[in-house]
């Protein structure tokens, strides 16, 4: 695959106050597992990252996630600040900025045969893990069809990670500039392990743009990547993740559609199981009269993917409203976001939503994992 | 006649024949005044000289009596004295007189208390120029406790003989020699008294006073109405007797209730009836002041109305109808002093004018139904103070235009509270703190003053979605609740955003997040429904349809429907003249104004 990030650089600008355990450190991974991100614009790629290391720590997966170099640690902050603290969407993104170079600690229970002892049956036990994330987040109108919408993407100013590009890994500073910017995705998402690919809902219905940015970008992949060898289909890994879950127009569907599980998650958050996200993808707008584009799409997948490497996922960056005092979901109160105003002709992107509560992941880190756990297998 | 015919001293007629044979036996007196008129002595010539002086002397003496009971003052009888008095003379004459005055007679008034306000009563007054006769009390109840004049019979009917000349009159009245004979002027006196009896007094109370007590002639006046009149009063003489009664008649009290005409819509029907404000009880008396509250008739301070105060009789009898202006400020107030039966002194509204219509022509402009105006206004103005600066201050003009408005035209006929909103802080911790605020019912003045002391939202963004309209509308309905009682009752909602709704999201497209403290907008507006509220909208944007050209289906939010069902319009498109004339508080140019004030 293309262009590694050096591991020995990510490693070296690592934080030490990671809190490591006493127990020796993981055995580093031998390379980084790319996982590629890709959707429409303001389908929520940048707010599932930023939602990432939240979702590590506070959803209960008992995972760590840290930056390899500054600029990585600089994203993990400054979002997890404006999601938790501020309470505000992180601002729509630009250029293409430097990869996210991130690791990923956990621990896995496995079946493991003990290196000791007379007795070398295997045991489950737990067994950390580490696995270091590169990732790429670009605007949505990078991956458009249509060339005026690539062309706005990039504008020559509001470079977000420009004060810090110069820390950022080498070779991958050049942040917008059309053509480079592009080609530079596009290698990297061909070269990835796994994809994620973000479907947004909301903005299907308005848009209707969903899989005009799919199946170019594939086909772009596609160019460079080769093809699967167990198929002829693309080597990696699918996560089709169906973003804002926690927005009524999908919630209330998924509530009547009965795909919600009852909550017996954390907080008593309501989610839709991974066993039936493919399900509920397909119903998304059964019987609407909304032009329906989850055929197109899926179609388009099941073309380019292998159907066992591909998951779907039920997603919420920010996770639904719990009122300060109940402090659980409450089906008459979960609306997370506030639409705010200025009096003008309407807020710009990020400013136009307020988060209302607390910032509770649903299904955000999930993806990333299977992805992290099955790259380099068939 | 020749003057040995008369007593020299006060001329009283005497048989000179009988007298000059008495005389050979004994002194002989005049019967009216004691003079020696003749004795067996003779005087010899030196007595006859202080016979005469002592003549001029008594003389002198009995002139200076009448004086003395004729005025304070012997000069305007002067010409009529026989002699020059000196002035210990003439003090002799005065104490004398006085020591010789009848008891003290009740006052007239007394007696008129004693016989109850209803019984008629006839009075007999003695005067200088004659009796005169008056009726007085009984009278109808409404205008002033009037007096009537019966008769006047001047002297010369009642005794010929008395002299034309007033002063001489009086004089001789007092007792000045006249040369009348007493027994024949009681005589005399009794047929005139006697005449005027059986024309005026029979079975009717009758009440004699004397302005000229201790004069001979007008005692003999009195002695003869006591002699026919059994029953008769007697009560202290004053010099004119109208103008006693004038003042009498001032203080009696009033027999009957007064009240103020006002109107008011009739429970049940609806329809527009007089009803009589009270102001003064049955008894009360000159010096006695009331008040009334009415309501301002709609029409603006310019507008003039009849101040009808009647009598609680059925059918009412009108006692004073003004016209006047009720000012701004102190409307509603009617504060009149009673100045006697059927006299009235407005003392506000101050001015006031006489000319006014006639009572049965008011009564002839009485409507079938009042207009919806002329109801008591409870409003309140909800009103967002949130939202984009500038629209907030256009909002919060509009409502301060109509309080104006309302304060000109309807005075207190109006009450109005402010009720204002902030937004719901986005800060999850301080999510609950009130945003409203605001004051009760008051009069439009006071609520413009609640209105500017309300709070201006803090500059940035806001929830573009609502606002906590619902917390307003739960004031509101707090506000406006209870028996109607023919008031009209107004939610005027100025606003940009709909309220939050009171759990879920609303809209699943542009959800909304619900009021945090779970108050249902709707439940507020069913209450106001139920108190009889009319909604009535101004929202920053049009009714879609309102707008020419304008896609009729462009979103607009359902909320106003309801808030706005008697009347939505936009800010845009209202002046606060236009806002009260969809109020329905100001009344139409066509419709003639009311007669009479509102009752409050
Ligand atoms: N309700 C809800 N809204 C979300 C969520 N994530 C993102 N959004 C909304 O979507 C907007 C765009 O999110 P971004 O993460 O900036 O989307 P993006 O895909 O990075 O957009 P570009 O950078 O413009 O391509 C945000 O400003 C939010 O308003 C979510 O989990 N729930
Ligand atoms: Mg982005």
């Amino acid at each position: 695959m293309t262009e590694p990030t050096p591991p020995d650089e990510a490693r070296s600008e690592e934080p030490a106050a990671g809190g490591a355990p006493a127990a020796p450190p993981p055995p580093a991974p031998e390379r980084p597992r790319r996982i590629g991100l890709w959707g429409a614009p303001t389908c929520g790629k940048t707010t599932f990252l930023a939602a990432l290391r939240i979702a590590a720590e506070e959803g209960g997966h008992d995972v760590r996630l840290v930056g390899c170099n500054r600029a990585s640690t600089e994203f993990l902050a400054d979002t997890t600040r404006q999601l938790k603290i501020e309470r505000r969407f992180v601002p729509a993104t630009r250029e293409l900025p430097p990869n996210l170079a991130w690791q990923l600690h956990g621990t896995q229970v496995r079946k493991v045969r003990p290196t000791e002892g007379r007795l070398r049956f295997k045991r489950r036990r737990p067994v950390p893990y580490t696995v270091m994330l590169d990732m790429m987040d670009a605007p949505g109108g990078m991956f458009s069809s249509r060339p005026e919408d690539r062309a706005t993407s990039e504008p020559s100013s509001g470079l977000r990670f420009s004060s810090s590009a110069g820390d950022g890994d080498g070779g991958s500073g050049d942040g917008g500039g059309g053509g480079d910017a592009e080609e530079r995705l596009v290698r990297h998402l061909a070269g990835c392990d796994g994809l994620l690919f973000l479907f947004d809902p909301t903005r299907e219905r308005e848009m209707n743009d969903a899989y005009a940015f799919f199946q170019r970008t594939v086909l772009q992949i596609s160019e460079l990547a080769g093809t699967s060898g167990v198929d002829h289909k693309l080597p990696h890994h699918l996560a089709v993740c169906i973003t804002k879950f926690d927005h009524p127009e999908v919630y209330e569907r998924a509530v009547r559609l009965g795909y919600v599980t009852p909550p017996a998650s954390i907080f008593g958050m309501p989610s839709v199981d991974e066993t039936r996200a493919l399900e509920f993808f397909q119903d998304l707008y059964r019987g609407t009269h909304a032009h329906d584009p989850v055929n197109s799409l899926l179609r388009g997948i099941r073309s380019h993917f292998g159907e066992s490497r591909t998951r779907y996922f039920v997603t919420s960056a920010i996770g639904f409203y719990r009122d300060p005092l109940e402090n659980r979901f409450q089906p008459e109160d979960y609306l997370n976001i506030a639409e705010q105003s200025d009096g003008g002709d309407g807020l710009a992107g990020e400013d136009r939503f307020r988060i209302r509560g607390d910032v509770a992941p649903i299904n955000v880190l999930e993806p990333v994992m299977w992805l992290a756990g099955n790259v380099g297998r068939p | 006649m020749n003057s040995a015919d008369r007593c020299p001293l006060c001329a009283v007629p005497i048989d000179a024949a009988a007298v000059e044979a008495a005389a050979t036996r004994r002194d002989v007196r005049c019967t009216l005044c004691g003079w020696t008129l003749a004795g067996p002595w003779r005087p010899g010539r030196a007595d006859r000289a202080a016979a005469e002086a002592a003549l001029s002397a008594a003389r002198l003496e009995f002139d200076l009596r009448a004086a003395a009971r004729a005025g304070d003052d012997w000069l305007p009888y002067a010409p009529h004295l026989r002699g020059r008095p000196a002035e210990a003379q003439w003090q002799e004459a005065r104490r004398d007189v006085a020591a010789l005055r009848e008891a003290a007679r009740p006052p007239l008034g007394a007696v008129l208390d004693a016989l109850g306000p209803h019984r008629a009563l006839v009075v007999v007054a003695v005067e200088d120029a004659g009796l005169r006769l008056f009726v007085t009390g009984g009278v109808p109840a409404a205008g002033p406790l009037g007096y009537r004049e019966l008769a006047a019979v001047p002297w010369s009917a009642l005794l010929p003989g008395l002299p034309r000349d007033a002063t001489h009159r009086r004089f001789q009245l007092a007792g000045g020699p006249s040369g009348i004979d007493p027994a024949w002027a009681d005589a005399t006196i009794g047929g005139a008294v006697g005449d005027l009896v059986r024309r005026y007094c029979t079975s009717v109370d009758t009440a004699v006073m004397s302005g000229l007590p201790g004069m001979p002639f007008p005692d003999a006046v009195v002695r003869a109405f006591t002699g026919l009149l059994p029953d008769v009063r007697i009560a202290a003489g004053a010099p004119d007797a109208a103008a006693l009664l004038d003042r009498i008649a001032a203080e009696r009290p009033i027999a009957r209730p007064y009240g103020l005409a006002a109107l008011r819509a009739r429970p049940g029907d609806g329809a527009a009836e007089v009803v009589r404000l009270p102001l003064f009880p049955a008894g009360a008396r000159a010096g006695d002041e009331a008040q009334v509250r009415v309501r301002r008739a709609p029409g603006g301070a310019g507008q003039e109305t009849a101040l009808a105060v009647v009598t609680w009789d059925d059918p009412p009898e009108p006692v004073r109808i003004v016209t006047a202006r009720m000012p701004r400020g102190a409307a509603g107030l009617v504060r009149i002093a009673l100045d006697g039966p059927g006299r009235l002194r407005f003392l506000e509204p101050d001015t006031v004018d006489d000319a006014a219509p006639a009572w049965p022509d008011l009564l002839r402009r009485v409507p079938r139904r009042l207009p919806s105006a002329a109801f008591a206004t409870e409003l309140v103005c909800v009103l967002e103070l949130g939202g984009r600066a500038e629209t907030a201050r256009r909002r919060r003009d509009l409502v301060a235009d109509l309080l104006e408005l309302l304060g000109d035209e309807l005075g207190g006929t109006a009450r109005v509270a402010v009720v204002g909103h902030l937004d719901h802080p986005i800060e999850p911790k301080h999510k609950n703190r009130d945003v409203v605020s605001g004051g009760p019912l008051q009069a439009p003045d006071e609520a413009a003053r609640t209105l500017a002391d309300l709070p201006d939202a803090p500059s940035g963004p806001f929830g573009a979605r609502a606002a906590p309209l619902e917390d307003s509308l739960d004031r509101a309905a707090a506000l406006l609740h209870g028996p109607r009682d023919g008031r009209s009752r107004i939610l005027l909602t100025v606003a940009g955003r709909p309220p939050h709704p009171g759990s879920g999201h609303g809209d699943v497209i542009r959800p909304v997040e619900p009021c945090p403290r779970r108050l249902n907008w709707r439940h507020s507006v069913a209450r106001l429904e139920a108190a009889g509220v009319r909604l009535v909208a101004v929202t920053d944007e049009p009714a879609p349809k309102d707008v020419p050209g304008q896609d009729a289906r462009r979103r607009d939010d359902p909320e106003w429907d309801v808030l706005g069902a008697a009347h939505r319009t936009g800010l845009d498109s209202v002046d606060a003249a236009g806002l009260a004339k969809v109020l329905g508080v100001l009344p139409d140019d066509e419709a003639p104004p009311l007669p009479f004030p509102l009752v409050p």
